[in-house]
């Protein structure tokens, strides 16, 4: 390969340099000043497990208690619909997992097909080896 | 050199340390079991969650596995080009090889796996989404690499043109992620995002352990077709060698 | 600065051939219109669907024929078997890199010069006056990352078997940046009252400097023995 003249390599150091910065800068950026598109049908938080304790009430106060006998039904309307969803939920749970094991098997197989054709390969070689030597 | 010798040096590929498979097995039956029995259900996806701790996992070997298929060439473009380091430029060919091809097959499992996930979650397989498109193009990008790559065969500039492709992409897959960034999204932002992640200890302690899991199993596999290119091109060698000699006695 | 001078030289030639066959530049312009036309017809665009798609359409044509002038530049040279012969020519690697990708972005230019005034007319999309500039800026350097990518790609490709294929399948992906900012920029050139996209411009310049920089070298890296 021809060298390059210095000339030519510092240019190429500094353009390099100059676009890493741009680049870095934009990366550093780019996630805080994109606001968030607001689509609440797609959670995008997730890991909570448990609904938070309900507040205490203390007794006679009536409207408290309403407010938790509200807040309860509507955690026993979430948690049907959850099992509702893992009705479905369940089968692509499985399948996603199946999937996991098909892809692996197939890579696999690929990988110990070409192994065969590696050892018939060998074996050829070997079998040649052996007549070179008898002559 | 005997004209035994070839002989002795190809042994078929036999896994390096033999006990390896055994633990890599081991590590994703406890990851499976406490992605299944450990892990509490997710409070608003529902069971579909536990799809997430191999996909993210995956994600992650086959982001590891692009990016070091990435470097591991621009190290074998650099290496190539000087005199007496040919045997370490060749491992780092080998290293690219390998890095790439366990990259695709775990991208294939994220972009199976990912739309599975969807489907019941945001009620569609797909959407143009950052972190979908990203990972799609960059599965394609090195799709041409492994078809280049396998066309190249024993071929140097081939193997040549084939990393140039992994170098290119290599930046690529970041100017491309802060593309689709800047496009905007949606999508669990999971390890870096504001908001969310994992709050149960047992969904940490999964995910932590899927994670390793999954990285250990998918080293091994580079590991393996390391091994598998590196016996491929000794018997090559063999073969040409072989040839010379018989035409040299007839 | 021989370099210079043998891209230069290189470029001239390119352009002489040109300029007595036409080529590249016919090839690339009938299928750039012909893209025009076919996604006009294909979309039923009326006025309302035609400030969504117009910018997107813009750039598909871009790429797509781009594609295709590249793959005409390096099969010239591949037909006789010249690529080696400049490859191995007194003036260097680098200068046939560079001779070809000022010549892919000269062609590539030409073409724009011509279908974009084109499809907005066929298209019917009007573009404001404030918007001129933003549009020239984007359709350049976008232009300038494409050619700088392909020409490097295609240039490595050209005797491989199939490189039909593995010509889109590695330069799209990679073009992607380019692609996403030009659709983002240009729909702002159109319609310049709307929020400015803020980001896109710097990534687009980022993107031209770093394959300014890293073409080169894989180029002098992957075509020379």
């Amino acid at each position: 390969m021809k060298p390059s003249s210095p000339l030519g390599a510092r240019f190429r150091t500094a353009v390099l340099t100059l676009s890493l910065a741009v680049v870095a800068t934009l990366g550093s950026v780019s996630r805080a000043d994109v606001p968030v598109r607001e689509e609440p049908q797609r959670p995008s938080a997730f890991g909570a497990t448990e609904d938070a304790p309900l507040p205490t009430v203390a007794p006679g106060d009536l409207q408290g208690l309403l407010r938790n006998c509200d807040a309860e039904r509507e955690r026993a309307v979430a948690a049907q619909k959850l099992c509702e969803q893992d009705k479905t939920g369940v089968d692509f749970l499985g399948a996603a997992y199946a999937a996991l094991w098909i892809i692996l098997m197939a890579f696999f197989a690929l990988v110990a097909i070409r192994q065969r054709r590696l050892s018939a390969e060998l074996a050829t070689l070997r079998e040649r080896l052996a007549r070179l030597g008898e002559r | 050199m005997s004209a035994s010798s070839p002989d002795a040096d190809l042994q078929p590929a036999r896994p390096g340390v033999t006990w390896m498979p055994y633990v890599v097995a081991a590590a994703l039956l406890v990851a499976l079991f406490l992605v299944f029995f450990v892990a509490p259900r997710e409070r608003t996806m529902g069971e579909v969650q536990r799809i997430f701790y191999f996909h993210v996992a995956s994600a992650f070997a086959a982001l590891i596995g692009w990016v070091g298929c990435a470097v591991a060439s621009l190290a074998y473009l650099f290496l190539s080009a000087r005199q007496g380091m040919e045997v370490i430029a060749k491992i780092t060919d080998r290293l690219a090889h390998a890095l790439g091809e366990i990259g695709v097959l775990f991208g294939t499992i994220v972009l199976i796996t990912g739309p599975l996930w969807a489907k019941p979650v945001w009620k569609t397989y797909w959407t143009w989404e950052p972190r979908l498109v990203l990972m799609m193009l960059t599965q394609f990008l090195f799709i041409g690499y492994l078809v280049l790559r396998a066309y190249a065969k024993k071929d140097v500039a081939g193997r040549k043109l084939a990393a140039g492709i992994a170098v290119i992409g290599g930046p690529a897959v970041y100017l491309i992620h802060v593309a689709v960034e800047l496009w905007g999204g949606n999508h669990p932002q999971v390890v870096s995002g504001q908001g969310g992640g994992l709050q149960h200890p047992d969904m940490q302690l999964t995910f932590a352990v899927a994670i390793a899991s999954v990285l250990l199993f998918a080293a091994s596999l580079v590991h393996l077709r390391m091994r598998h290119h590196a016996f491929t091109d000794e018997l090559e060698d063999a073969y040409l060698e072989l040839s010379d000699r018989e035409d040299a006695r007839s | 600065m021989s370099t210079l001078r043998g891209a230069l030289h290189i470029l001239a030639k390119d352009l002489k051939v040109e300029l007595r066959t036409r080529e590249v530049f016919l090839t690339m312009t009938l299928f750039a219109i012909l893209i025009v036309v076919i996604f006009a017809f294909a979309f039923q665009l009326d006025a309302d669907a035609t400030r969504a798609v117009a910018p997107g359409l813009l750039w598909v044509t871009v790429v797509f024929s781009g594609n295709l002038g590249v793959a005409r530049v390096m099969d010239k040279e591949r037909e006789l078997g010249a690529f080696q012969g400049l490859l191995l020519a007194p003036a260097g690697p680098m200068a046939v890199f560079w001779g070809k990708a000022m010549g892919v972005l000269l062609f590539m230019l030409a073409m724009e010069l011509l279908v974009v005034p084109l499809a907005l007319i066929f298209v019917s999309i009007s573009l404001p006056t404030s918007g001129i500039l933003t549009l020239i800026l984007t359709l350049f350097l976008g232009t300038l990352g494409f050619a700088l990518v392909g020409t490097l790609f295609g240039a490595m490709l050209a005797d491989v078997r199939m490189r039909e294929v593995l010509l889109p399948v590695v330069v799209y992906p990679v073009v992607v940046p380019v692609l996403v900012a030009g659709v983002k920029l240009s729909a702002w050139a159109f319609d310049p009252a709307a929020e400015e996209p803020v980001g896109f411009l710097p990534l687009m310049a980022g993107f031209d400097l770093l394959y300014l920089a890293l073409a080169p070298w894989v180029f002098g890296r992957t075509m020379v023995e």
